[in-house]
């Protein structure tokens, strides 16, 4: 072996590695996302900050943004890489997001919203935030369809956010995505001041009453009623709210209690592996830098913001109607970001009030929301695509 | 007497959407110039089309009408190669809606271009008029009503629904009324 053979092989096996791309221009913007990737990995495991998604977001950020790593592409026989065939085929095919909520429905217990429905107008009040994020967005630039997919943010509702995404903007997947996903995970850090704010001291010490306890025949109808009722007015919407409730059927009738089960734990863990992973491995360098990615997460802030105080002024002014009055402590819960919302609700209203119980009650507009999120996403599909 | 007043809730809720809806269509704002059909005529012939609506003008189209917010052109041919004509042309766009209506084709944009619809009228013979929509915040706040309002009305309907569940429920399966007593 010639000297010229050595030095040639040298230099080949140093150009597959990482390195020559790194040093080279553009190499900063690596670096930046390391640092992202960390920082969300510190919000998971130091700070305990919804773990679950943003580990695997974290760590798919931080993989795929190495050169020449094979993840997030296409090899040369057309094949996608690993990261890029969870993303394109549960991803971008939809998948994914309609199995969370096939998870979500198998874990759910809908009887606070059956035995109260007036929950359902704090769900829809909780939708405001668009408003505001809608016209902003199409103010800095978007498109309308861009601006649709930007508006969902504010619901926290990540399973909707992918779907409306994936079929109206799929190049601002990875930033909406993340967007809800990391406003979900901040709610108490964003969400108690506003409740502070908008709510008196009288009104955080409303107590209200125990919902009645429903039949099983009731449970069994709600998922076929709300069902139908969807399919009929937002079809576009039905892979997503199709599942949510044949999950909570399974759970409801209690003749599945296996499939029940994997729906809940087994697949729901799966899911949310590939669903974290591919979503982070989405956010590459050249597609995450730019300036609408992070326009998304200003917009996606004051969204989820203004949805919140749209919740809050829903149960205000019902409370301005109704005999039996409503903490508005729980309006905040119109948002989806379930369990984190109605978790809020009774945390800062025990602190009021040691024997005040909101969690069910909050539960319950969160569930409206859950369902007034996707609704509202069928609607601008509807319109958009 | 509850039912009236959810019912006055609902109508307070939709009356709350139309505000925006009542401000974007309440014309011009304040401040802002409107421009005579006469000026806007001027003023596009002094500047190329495009730079002012940022729509493709099918050659030999003549400018007959201008308003604040829309232009007309007539052109002196047939209604289908007009359409014709845009359906090559707005290929580049991508976000185009096309809709056939019984008056006019119909193509909106639903992409980040200046303007936000074309419409090309039908029933002129050998002569098509054609009219050019600027983009504006009616049609984005007219929108969000649309969907503000019909997330609320879904639920509605869910609501009353599932009022009626109960009640039917309460009435004929008195079992809930035991499982309440537990």
């Amino acid at each position: 072996m010639s000297l010229n053979e050595i030095w040639d092989l040298l230099i080949g096996t140093l150009k597959t590695t990482g390195f020559p791309m790194l040093f080279a221009a553009g190499g900063w913007k690596y670096v930046i996302m390391w640092a992202f990737g960390c920082f969300f990995l510190y919000l998971a495991i130091v700070k305990d900050f919804e773990p679950l998604l943003l580990l695997p977001i974290g760590f798919g950020i931080f993989v795929v943004n190495f050169p020449n790593t094979p993840l997030f592409g296409f090899a040369e026989n057309g094949q996608p890489e690993l990261l890029m065939f969870f993303y394109k085929y549960g991803i971008l095919w939809e998948v994914i997001p309609c199995l969370i909520f096939l998870g979500l429905g198998a874990m759910t217990d809908f009887e606070p919203l059956i035995s109260n429905p007036k929950m359902l107008l704090i769900g829809a009040g909780a939708q405001l935030g668009v408003f505001v994020t809608f016209t902003g967005t199409i103010l800095a630039g978007f498109t309308i369809k861009e601006a649709a997919s930007v508006g969902i943010i504010g619901g926290a509702d990540g399973p909707t956010t992918i779907y409306i995404t994936a079929k109206l903007a799929p190049h601002l997947l990875s930033a909406n995505t993340l967007a809800a996903y990391s406003y979900m995970s901040l709610v108490p850090v964003i969400q108690a001041p506003i409740m502070r704010m908008m709510t008196s001291d009288k009104e955080r010490l409303i107590k209200m009453k125990i919902g009645r306890r429903c039949s099983h025949t009731e449970l069994v109808l709600f998922p076929l009623i709300c069902g139908g009722i969807i399919a009929l007015m937002v079809p576009a919407v039905m892979p997503l709210m199709g599942m949510l409730m044949f999950g909570n059927l399974m759970r409801v009738s209690g003749v599945v209690k296996r499939l029940t089960e994997t729906a809940s734990n087994q697949l729901m863990d799966i899911v949310t592996i590939f669903l974290g992973l591919s979503v982070g491995a989405s956010m590459q360098a050249h597609v995450f830098l730019t300036y609408k990615p992070m326009l998304v997460f200003g917009l996606g802030l004051v969204d989820f913001i203004v949805c919140t105080m749209g919740g809050i002024l829903t149960v205000k002014i019902i409370n301005i109607f109704a005999t039996n009055k409503i903490n508005p402590l729980i309006g905040n819960s119109g948002v989806s970001a379930i369990p984190m919302a109605p978790r809020l609700s009774q945390l800062i209203g025990q602190q009021y009030d040691k024997k005040n119980f909101l969690l069910m009650h909050a539960m319950a507009a969160c569930l409206a929301g859950s369902i007034g999120s996707p609704a509202a996403a069928g609607m601008l599909i509807s319109m958009f695509e | 007497m509850k039912t009236i007043k959810y019912l006055m809730l609902i109508c307070l809720m939709f009356g709350i959407t139309l505000i925006p809806m009542v401000a974007a269509a309440s014309g011009a704002p304040a401040g802002k110039k409107v421009i005579t059909p006469e000026e806007g005529i001027a003023a596009l012939e002094a500047t190329p089309y495009e730079k002012k609506f940022g729509a493709p003008i099918m050659p030999g189209g003549k400018i007959v009408k201008t308003e604040d917010t829309a232009a007309f052109y007539e052109i002196s041919q047939p209604h289908e190669k007009v359409v014709e004509f845009y359906k090559e042309v707005l290929k580049v766009y991508g976000d185009e809606k096309f809709r056939d209506w019984k008056d006019q084709i119909y193509i909106e944009d639903l992409g980040g271009a200046k303007w936000h619809s074309i419409g090309i009228m039908k029933g002129d013979g050998e002569k098509t008029t054609v009219k050019i929509t600027r983009d504006n915040m009616t049609w984005v706040f007219s929108t969000l009503i649309i969907r503000f309002a019909g997330v609320f009305f879904v639920l509605c309907v869910l609501w009353v629904l599932l009022n009626l569940n109960s009640f039917c429920m309460k009435k004929f399966f008195p079992d809930t009324k035991k499982a309440a007593a537990k």
